[in-house]
């Protein structure tokens, strides 16, 4: 078992790699009286086409989501109910990158863990369920089809990636969900649900050892010797379209910005991850230019205006999103505001409050069981590690960061999308 | 385990600083608590926004924001929600905590400054705030009422609480109207401030390790400067009994129906704890009755929950149904009621209800925001429960006691928000 340590922060958190393949981290908090628990695999919505022992399978779209909810379904019941019996809170979710399955408790943490390890080793796919979680997903998918903070971020992606499969809604469609059976089901289980290819993540007062020991136990399924390659559709460097708009029920239209970023590699290192994000949080600094532009021109609110950077398996894209009543004069005011930063450079000094507010932004995970197991959970997908990312920041020069700043804003490579009042 | 320290600033005014060792961040926050009253909820919604904006220290909101970012990124907000008869308007700064900064900076006692700076020392010049930034927040808050209407969600519970208290207190929007706040201008937002300040109550919450006894010295001297004269004492909601039921369906371009049904309830802070628990057997849990019957065996809907607001002991559940499922919806959940009153809840269910709320409120302590919730809750209620205090209650609860709790529930009003195919 290896340590990780941060002094300044009093944190810790063990790693071990288990002999399925199962990698596992274990972040003890003594104060917490809750316990969080994450599992995940790296099999996300995007994850469409593959090759199973060299057999081509190509999937519809919205299979990870339906899996995930399939595979809370056990042959003595439904696996969410063994978790409400003990009063622990479980829940899952299917994201572009991973499918995650977790749950919080105070009490009985170790039942509950082996509710949690035993479920995801155990499928048990039945026609019968598949067409009764189609009902149920049919109404989730609905329900996002009437957000409109969930339509236009789909459409900025879809305007963006031209194949990618992350221009496609996470849950699928209900046409493509129709497609999908007990046996494509199995393949897909087969094919991502091996340890070797999962994480697991303990936050809580426990004493890592007994944990190791307790999970070794609990493993019953043999690493597999299935050879998987995912397949990823080839991505032109140009976006598909520069710009979607809907029409929909809002009172105020929505808008998000993003502009495409070239990926090399799988996924961006620790590095070129915080240069990135720094620059968007230098750009975005409430006492900046572009914030208070906005702001003063009346086209937003103080809530109303984000950035994120979306980064994943070969995608990464900065996108700026909010409500406003002139969407297009914000694409305007965005667009200038970048140019002009892109010609005379990013300022010295607000760089540094910059990095100050992502310091503490990352620091903050720390406040919360759940944040920092989703954490260790997400960085290890990307490839590195919380107490890394912190340092990346602190280490960060204002020359790196700058030297970056026109890769990230190629004006050929923006596009735009907008909810309008119906 | 945290230390909840109390002190009395004056006359109407609370400071409870919540000593802990767990978190990275500390913060404050100050609720002022008014009466809702339809023709001063949009007025004081305008003028915590305008607080939140600037000082006399700081003159805009840029210059605000520097500062906030140089003491790491602070998070300064505000807020407008409602509890039982009373609006409740916040500030609230976290920061991360001095000893987690480069040079151990002090941060609490910053966060705190900010706050006085923020509330005793507004943009004021001669009895009048700032037009321009009036005018931005005005913006602001009637962009907020017109976004709740976007989630349809949260929009159908609106409307139901609405229409459900329609000629009482409980029931005014907490932003009031479009037309409302169009009429505040800098000068009369000047008698809001005053009127905020003075008859008022209010809690100021602080969550830190760093002894507060400064900070406490600070705020006495600042109020006592003031001519405080709290005009009101907390007062429950009436409960009555609803003569018959209002059933309202609206049309909306909604792929998905909403169903709200409102219940009127006699359980209002503090005698809360079965009644809780009636509702998470009922539809609080992913094993309750609605989840299991209305979701998973008839495959209705997608949620079916239901939620207890303890200060107006009003029950809602909510669901989102196809159209054509919403009566049949809207039956089996009274069905299930009706189980449960003939008696039909088996030890398991209460067992599991049980656990699963006492480890909510074992966990409550584990995080900022809900700790602060639970205290700053208590306030117009004049209590002083501990999570734990509130657990030992509920684990007393028998069969009979939920059976006789959701008797006395009596449906109010049905709410259909529909695609109107």
């Amino acid at each position: 078992m290896q340590i990780f340590q941060n002094d300044i922060l009093n944190e810790n958190y063990f790693f071990h790699k288990h002999s399925s393949g199962l990698k596992i981290y274990l972040c003890p908090k003594k104060d917490f009286q809750s316990y969080f628990a994450i599992i995940g695999t790296k099999y996300g919505s995007i994850n469409r086409n593959f090759r199973l022992n060299s057999q081509l399978i190509e999937t519809p779209a919205g299979i990870a989501h339906f899996l995930e909810h399939k595979l809370f379904e056990c042959k003595n019941g439904d696996a969410f109910n063994l978790f409400s019996k003990l009063g622990a809170s479980a829940n899952a979710y299917t994201s572009y990158e991973k499918t995650a399955y977790l749950f919080s408790c105070t009490d009985n943490f170790k039942k509950s863990l082996k509710i949690l390890l035993d479920f995801v080793q155990e499928p048990y796919f039945t026609q019968e369920g598949v067409l009764k979680e189609r009902g149920i997903i049919e109404q989730e998918i609905k329900m996002y089809s009437d957000s409109p903070e969930w339509q236009v971020n789909l459409n900025l992606l879809r305007a963006i990636y031209k194949n990618h499969p992350v221009r496609e809604d996470i849950a699928g469609s209900v046409e493509s969900i129709s497609h999908i059976t007990p046996d494509l089901l199995n393949k897909c289980y087969e094919a991502f649900y091996d340890f070797s290819n999962m994480t697991f993540c303990l936050v809580g007062n426990f004493e890592p050892d007994d944990i190791i020991e307790f999970i070794d136990k609990n493993i019953t399924k043999k690493a597999a010797k299935t050879n998987v390659e995912p397949i990823f559709p080839n991505e032109p460097d140009e976006i598909c379209e520069p710009s979607i708009s809907q029409k929909m029920e809002v009172a105020t239209p929505l808008f998000a910005i993003g502009f495409k970023h070239k990926m090399p590699n799988i996924r961006m290192s620790c590095q070129e991850f915080v240069a990135t994000e720094l620059i968007l949080q230098t750009l975005m600094l409430k006492s900046g230019s572009l914030y208070n532009k906005l702001l003063n021109k009346n086209l937003i609110t103080t809530n109303s205006f984000e950035h994120e950077l979306l980064e994943g398996p070969f995608y990464a894209s900065s996108t700026f999103s909010g409500e406003s009543k002139n969407p297009d004069e914000v694409a305007k005011v965005i667009f200038d505001e970048i140019n002009s930063i892109c010609q005379k450079g990013i300022d010295e000094k607000q760089f540094e409050r910059a990095k100050k507010c992502y310091y503490a932004e990352v620091v903050s995970v720390f406040n919360r069981v759940s944040s920092i197991g989703n954490n260790l959970l997400d960085l290890d997908f990307a490839g590195y590690n919380i107490f890394d990312l912190i340092k990346s920041i602190q280490n960060m020069s204002f020359e790196t960061c700058s030297s970056k700043l026109n890769g990230q804003f190629d004006s050929s490579k923006k596009a735009f999308s907008k909810i309008i009042i119906l | 385990m945290e230390k909840i320290i109390n002190y009395n600033i004056c006359d109407g005014i609370n400071f409870s600083h919540i000593k802990t060792k767990k978190f990275k961040n500390a913060c404050i926050a100050v609720t002022f608590f008014v009466p809702l009253n339809k023709n001063l909820v949009s007025g004081f919604s305008v003028l915590i926004s305008v607080l939140s904006d600037s000082c006399k220290k700081f003159q805009n909101f840029r210059s605000l924001n520097e500062y906030i970012e140089e003491i790491y990124g602070a998070n300064l907000d505000y807020d407008v929600s409602k509890i039982g008869n009373y609006q409740m308007l916040e500030l609230y700064i976290s920061a991360l905590d001095d000893k987690f900064t480069a040079n151990h900076e002090k941060n609490t006692e910053k966060i705190a400054d900010l706050l006085y700076e923020l509330v005793f020392n507004p943009l004021i010049n001669d009895k009048k705030f700032d037009e321009n930034i009036v005018l931005k927040r005005k913006n602001e808050i009637i962009e907020l009422i017109d976004n709740q209407i976007s989630d349809k969600r949260t929009w159908s519970m609106i409307r139901c609480n609405q229409i459900m208290f329609e000629n009482e207190k409980c029931g005014i929007r907490k932003y009031g109207t479009k037309g409302d706040v169009q009429k505040i201008n800098e000068k009369n937002l000047f008698e809001f401030y005053t009127k905020l300040i003075q008859n008022s109550r209010i809690k100021i919450s602080m969550i830190t390790d760093c002894d507060c006894q400064n900070i406490v010295n600070k705020f006495k001297e600042y109020f006592s400067k003031i001519n405080r004269n709290p005009d009101f004492n907390f007062k429950k909601v009436n409960i009555t009994t609803p003569e018959k039921v209002k059933e309202v369906k609206e049309k909306m371009k909604v792929e998905q129906c909403k169903l709200v049904m409102g219940f009127r309830t006699p359980f209002i802070k503090p005698d809360t704890h079965n009644m809780s628990l009636a509702s998470a057997i009922l539809g609080g849990l992913p094993t309750s009755k609605l989840f299991m019957n209305v979701r998973e065996k008839m495959n209705l809907c997608y949620y079916c929950t239901s939620m207890l607001d303890a200060g107006t002991g009003a029950l809602y559940i909510s669901s989102g149904v196809e159209e054509s499922n919403c009566e049949k919806a809207k039956n089996e959940i009274l069905n299930q009621i009706k189980l449960m009153q003939n008696g039909e809840i088996t030890d398991d269910e209460l067992n599991e209800a049980k656990s699963f709320l006492t480890q909510h409120l074992k966990s409550i302590s584990d995080k900022i925001s809900t700790l602060y919730e639970w205290y700053l809750g208590q306030y117009p209620f004049s209590l002083e429960e501990s999570p734990e205090e509130y657990s030992e209650k509920i684990a007393g609860a028998s069969k009979k006691d939920i059976v006789d709790c959701i008797s006395k529930i009596s449906l109010d009003t049905v709410y259909v928000l529909t695609g109107g195919k």
